[in-house]
């Protein structure tokens, strides 16, 4: 049997990995290690004898005793190639007479993910970081979380967060009124080109956080005002009269548009 | 309201990895986290988008190799509490009480930023490895303690370092510098 994760949800339960995972892990755990060391070292995503994350995760996790090893160096490599492409920014990577190069921002961002995806490593190594176990539950979704509070501290430190400029309450221009109009970027019929959702995304991360929370809230189907008491709406969330969320939203949509206009 | 660093990261966390995340979900952690309204909406930002990269990995890059010679760094002695001295405290720019406070593990392990910690490690000339392990060990108490007290001695709670550096005396601007924030 596979050793069970430790962490428990808040309803006290184990978390337990995707079965699939499992048993991927039950039938690598028969493989000799050198052959196990090698599926683990397949550098291609598109290869069919890839493995998940959570898999090479599990086996640098359970090696931890016997971290000395050259195997173990090469488990470990593979491992922080996952992490470091996971901690990349999309849209970050761009070519250099065909050398893989990312933005001065992306790379910093990647060094904090690295580090503390290390020392958590480090911790687990000197007993049990149950922490540990949301990246084997959901190894992407997980190291997500280590970006985004990367890239908030990044943001901060480089001062690009700058609070609103204007009064949140004031009528918008007609202009910008024009140009949100009835856009809705998320119905694009562009939605599932990868080059569109790249460049949707970091637009909407390049927004001033009030209109990007805004933003994040009507993808989630949220809406603007209810006059039922019960409803949680965007107003209710972010404090605000329905005037400055409408605002936001128009102010934001405009600048989506204009940021996605290259690629229309 | 104040949670605890690992309290926060915990919630996220389980965020994370929820299975859906759809409003209902979104909804849930709100309710239960008003506090971090902001870190949610960040993160469910991040959830929405999967960019895949098929190229192939690099595992001997640059990022990866400087990983593994953190990791790697043979094995010096563990850590003791003498390491932790007041020339630690001058070249990372704190008031030796706090380095004090380190040395006692009085300073929550999840409240140390990551470069803090760095700066730490190299200020002692130890691994990243005995650093952690020092600092992340369970709080024991001073021997002998139990013969100073009326009543059963129980280790005190511990305080996180941004709560240190002012208990200690340093300035909101210090301390922002300090945090890196």
């Amino acid at each position: 049997m596979v050793e069970p994760l430790r962490k428990r949800n808040a309803g006290g339960e184990l978390y337990r990995r995707r079965d699939e995972v499992e048993a991927l892990i039950k039938r690598l755990e028969e493989l000799p290690r050198d052959q196990l060391i090698e599926r683990m070292r397949i550098a291609s995503p598109a290869h069919p004898d890839f493995l998940p994350a959570e898999c090479l995760l599990h086996f640098v996790r359970k090696s931890k005793r016997d971290n000395s090893t050259r195997q173990f160096e090469l488990m470990y490599k593979a491992l922080m190639a996952r992490v470091e492409r996971g901690a990349t920014v999309p849209g970050a990577v761009h070519f250099v007479e065909g050398k893989r190069a990312i933005t001065a921002r992306a790379a910093k961002i990647v060094e904090a993910v690295v580090f503390a995806f290390e020392v958590k490593l480090t911790q687990d190594r000197n007993g049990y970081l149950d922490g540990l176990d949301y990246f084997e539950i959901n190894f992407a979704s997980a190291l997500k979380l280590l970006r985004s509070t990367a890239q908030t501290k990044v943001d901060l430190e480089a001062g690009r967060e700058q609070p609103l400029s204007y009064d949140d309450e004031e009528a918008i221009s007609p202009e910008v009124e024009a140009a949100a109009g009835a856009f809705d970027p998320f119905n694009s019929e562009k939605i599932d080109d990868p080059a569109y959702r790249s460049a949707l995304a970091a637009a909407i991360k390049e927004l001033p956080a009030e209109e990007r929370d805004v933003v994040v809230l009507m993808l989630k189907d949220y809406q603007i005002d209810s006059k039922e008491p019960n409803v949680t709406t965007i107003r209710s969330l972010l404090d605000c009269s329905e005037k400055t969320v409408r605002n936001r939203r128009d102010r934001a949509l405009a600048k989506l548009r204009r940021a996605l206009e290259d690629l229309e | 309201m104040t949670r605890q660093p690992e309290e926060i990261e915990n919630a996220l966390g389980a965020f994370a990895v929820e299975p859906s995340h759809d409003k209902e979900t979104l909804d849930r952690y709100l309710s239960a986290y008003p506090d971090l309204r902001s870190e949610l909406l960040a993160l469910a930002l991040e959830l929405v988008f999967d960019v895949v990269d098929d190229s192939p990995l690099d595992l001997e890059s640059s990022v990866v190799t400087e990983s593994w010679a953190r990791y790697s760094a043979p094995s010096s002695e563990p850590l003791t509490s003498a390491s932790f001295t007041r020339d630690v405290a001058k070249a990372l720019g704190v008031r030796t009480a706090v380095v004090m406070q380190l040395r006692d593990r009085a300073v929550s392990f999840a409240s140390i930023p990551r470069h803090f910690l760095n700066s730490l490690a190299s200020a002692m000339g130890s691994g990243m490895e005995q650093t952690v392990a020092y600092l992340d060990a369970p709080r024991t108490l001073a021997p002998g303690a139990s013969y100073k007290s009326e009543g059963k001695p129980t280790a005190s709670e511990q305080m996180t370092l941004s709560h240190v550096l002012k208990q200690c005396g340093h300035s909101p601007e210090e301390i922002a510098k300090l945090l890196g924030e």
